[in-house]
């Protein structure tokens, strides 16, 4: 039944045989059934370059995620779940401090491998609303996925949630939730977001002490659960280990500078989520990453492109939407060329220094983002970006419901507007929950917008 | 004259006091995220400390709207929208912003100020980790850093005496309205929740050694006129995120269908008068020890179950017949709070009336309708 699917996604027919235990469970406790995986093999012809082996290697390294992550209670010992948004590079750490655990991010697996590949995201989302975030609350589709995971009982209940509030506070209260209705043991991180709107792209010495130390309590807190520390050896590694893969996506993104724009960012997703959280596979992904650079060498080389040339080219604000990488496809459909997102661009660069204290470089990593700064931080970023890539336009698909990224985009549009003086389309999107938007509304406003462009640059 | 009366002419004599004393040379500083900016700093600095806490009104959100997302809760929204709008005296005259960051709601209100307006801004960091030797090390240093930034804007140094007298004189304020407050866990209560909270608000307006005689005289009559009050058909506990000055839709609309607001729970409610400064010892540090510690978490600090425990204990103290949760419209973290917050109370044996208001004239019809249904179904409980 799922052995067309999963060759679709690069695994042997042995491997097939091997996984097939696992994959059942799976399957039946995602309730992943005959047409869900109907369903799934469109979607992947439709979505991704499947032609390119790397692309299909990724997606294996996703669809084992989603294995490791609902078998976690038969196969580890101890389960540590983490939050998003975070730098994987603290998770990840933990994770190599022993074999025996499971330590992972629920949301962002559940999004790839539950909403982008199968388009069965929803029932996830409907039970968070059932316990708590209600609908029209203005809730995040990432927060909600892990509550609704929780709530429909499809992945076991963690030992601990190391819940990274440094960036959103809704994130670390869902996790108070799943802890008062589901008695999860939850530890919080912190971080003041104070910075005055002159400082970046200094760095707030008294935040990246203050991050430091909440990391480590909540390493501290994690030893205790998981019976093993967290050094920072460990920690060494992880920072290793991600900014290695970072730096080989990079090439792969600098090759997006091409004209015609040689790879659609959908299959680009798979490879840059790698960078925001951990995974069990960092081999198999990078080497899919390598592939990757190659085969898209060789289209830049020979001027093949998923668009005409000279298409125009815009900087798409936030970040692509997960669960629907559909929303990219239209965008490149009707003519657009968006070379990356904001960001995902920003946040797959490594540190500029690597520090003693490994645990200073996670802090300062974070940090050095605009984004994560201020609102002035986030409009320089977007503003070097846009100038150094030379764009056409900005779409910002904003994530109408996230109140970090989501309510700054009327201060971002007026300052863009002011510096740029470029076309501008602001989208009410959601990047986490595609029953938000009306596609067919989206796509005549974007259809419009790249008219616009076009004519521009005839003009220009 | 009596009390009420003093503090009706106090209030009406309240802008003109400050026009003359700006005129003198006085700064205004501006409070934003009510809770967490220690006011005894400013007020013994020789500024005056001026809390913005104005909100139910649907025209401040249009006028916000081309700068704050909708999703923005509507109060964080409304701090920024009166400031446009130019009609709220007290939203004018501010010559200096501080603004505790304590959500992301409050967050984006220092960014409106800070990118739309003339006003300085000062952001002054309210750790989650409200609980940890750490969050209260930042926070601590973010006091100093406010003393410093005062000190430097006004040329002055602010002297431990006069910070203590501020203290004390805050602590006076608080003491007397919890005294007052708490006359309520009487069976006739002797003041109504609106003319509670309506003392209150004064509060973050008034001079506080004007608030102090104010509330003095007020305790006094209301001591001797004890007994004198109407017994209400029902004692309600409201709570919430926030009840804005000027937004007492729901406690009018609990008055008319015949209940009481007995006790409020919110962050310009008991969380406010509850917990005072020890003036002993270092002064800086017991402001921050209060400030963040010492007062009952909101829904976004970490962990926040604290705050259910104590209305728990306040619905029980109180005798309340039943419980009204009180949220804005978008603010995630009360929201998401309330699904277990409905679940403790209820096993606590308090009917739970959860409404939730945008600012919007069109709602008040239905938040009527409901607590007219809530009211009637605890006619049979008690």
């Amino acid at each position: 039944m799922y052995n067309r699917l999963l060759e679709m996604c690069g695994f042997e027919p042995q491997e097939i045989r091997q996984e097939k235990q696992r994959i059942e469970k799976t399957f039946k406790v995602l309730k992943i059934g005959e047409k869900e995986i109907s369903a799934a093999e469109k979607r992947v012809e439709q979505l991704y370059s499947i032609e390119l082996p790397c692309v299909r290697k990724m997606l294996k390294v996703w669809i084992k995620e989603l294995l490791a992550l609902v078998m976690a209670r038969d196969e580890k010992e101890k389960i540590v779940y983490a939050i998003m948004p975070s730098p994987a590079e603290s998770y990840l750490a933990a994770m190599l401090a022993s074999d025996k655990l499971y330590v992972g991010y629920p949301d962002y697996v559940f999004q790839i491998g539950l909403g982008a590949l199968f388009g069965n995201l929803n029932p996830l989302l409907e039970a968070a609303e059932r316990y708590g975030m209600t609908p029209g609350g203005g809730h995040c589709g990432l927060n909600k996925t892990r509550l609704g995971a929780h709530a429909l009982g499809i992945i076991p209940k963690g030992d601990l949630s190391m819940a990274w509030g440094i960036v959103c506070d809704e994130g670390p209260k869902t996790d108070e939730l799943i802890h008062e209705v589901f008695g999860m043991p939850v530890v919080y991180l912190d971080r003041c977001q104070d910075d005055p709107l002159d400082l970046f792209p200094e760095i707030n010495e008294l935040t990246v002490d203050y991050i430091v130390g909440e990391i480590k309590r909540a390493y501290a807190q994690f030893a205790e659960v998981a019976g093993v520390e967290i050094s920072n050896e460990l920690v060494m590694k992880a920072v290793k280990i991600l900014f290695s893969y970072m730096e080989n996506l990079g090439k792969v993104q600098e090759l997006m500078r091409s004209d015609p724009l040689p790879l659609s960012q959908a299959d680009m997703i798979l490879f840059i989520m790698v960078t925001q959280l951990c995974i069990r596979d960092y081999e198999g992904a990078t080497e899919a990453v390598k592939m990757l650079y190659e085969e898209v060498k060789q289209r830049v080389e020979e001027k093949r492109g998923i668009l005409p040339e000279e298409s125009p080219r815009v900087l798409w604000g936030n970040h692509f939407p997960l669960p629907d990488p559909g929303i990219v496809k239209m965008v490149e459909e009707v003519g657009i060329a968006s070379p990356f997102s904001e960001i995902f661009y920003v946040t797959i660069q490594p540190p500029s220094k690597i520090y003693d204290d490994p645990v200073e470089t996670i802090a300062r990593r974070f940090l050095e983002l605009g984004l994560i700064t201020s609102v002035t931080g986030r409009v320089r970023d977007i503003i070097r970006l846009f100038k150094e890539w030379d764009l056409d336009g900005i779409l910002w698909f904003n994530h109408a419901p996230c109140k970090v990224i989501g309510t700054d985009s009327l201060m971002i549009k007026k300052a863009l507007k002011k510096e740029l003086k470029v076309p501008i389309i602001v989208v009410e999107g959601d990047i986490y929950d595609a029953r938000f938007y009306n596609r067919q509304q989206i796509r005549n406003r974007v259809e419009s917008f790249a008219e616009m462009l076009k004519t521009r640059q005839k003009r220009v | 004259m009596g009390a009420y009366e003093r503090l009706d002419q106090a209030i009406s004599q309240r802008p003109l006091q400050l026009q003359q004393a700006r005129d003198r040379g006085a700064k205004v500083i501006g409070i934003s995220g009510l809770g967490y900016v220690p006011e005894e700093i400013i007020y013994a600095s020789g500024a005056i400390p001026m809390r913005l806490v104005r909100g139910g009104d649907p025209e401040p959100l249009a006028a916000a709207a081309g700068d704050m997302d909708r999703i923005l809760c509507p109060f964080s929204r409304a701090q920024y929208g009166y400031r446009v709008l130019e009609e709220e005296s007290r939203y004018q005259m501010i010559d200096f912003l501080v603004c505790a960051i304590s959500c992301q709601h409050m967050r984006r209100v220092a960014d409106a100020w800070d990118l739309n307006t003339d006003v300085k801004v000062f952001r002054l960091g309210v750790p989650h980790a409200y609980n940890t030797k750490s969050g209260l090390a930042y926070y601590l240093e973010m006091v100093k850093r406010l003393k410093e930034m005062l000190e430097t804007f006004l040329g002055k140094k602010i002297e431990e005496e006069g910070l203590r007298e501020a203290i004390l004189l805050y602590n006076r304020v608080r003491e007397l309205l919890k005294e007052i407050s708490f006359l309520r866990k009487n069976e006739i209560p002797t003041i109504t929740g609106k003319e509670f909270f309506k003392l209150m608000h004064s509060s973050f307006y008034l001079d506080p050694k004007e608030m102090v005689e104010i509330l003095e005289s007020l305790l006094v009559q209301l001591k001797e006129n004890r007994k004198k009050g109407e017994n209400a058909k029902h004692r309600i506990l409201l709570t919430g995120n926030m009840l804005a000055v000027g937004d007492y839709k729901v406690i009018d609309m609990v008055e008319e269908v015949g209940g009481s607001v007995v006790i409020e729970q919110f962050c310009g409610g008991v969380r406010h008068y509850l917990d005072n400064i020890n003036p002993d010892g270092d002064l800086l540090e017991a402001i921050a020890r209060r400030y963040l510690q010492g007062k009952t978490p909101c829904a976004f600090m970490r962990p926040s179950r604290q705050r259910i425990d104590i209305v728990v204990k306040l619905a029980k103290e109180f005798k309340v017949d039943g419980v009204i949760w009180y949220q804005l419209r978008y603010c995630d973290t009360y929201n998401m709070e309330f699904f277990y917050f409905n679940t403790i109370m209820k096993g606590a044996g308090f009917p739970v009336l959860q409404l939730e208001s945008e600012y919007d004239v069109e709602e008040r019809g239905r938040l009527l309708n409901r607590i007219e249904s809530f009211m009637e179904s605890l006619e049979g409980r008690t």
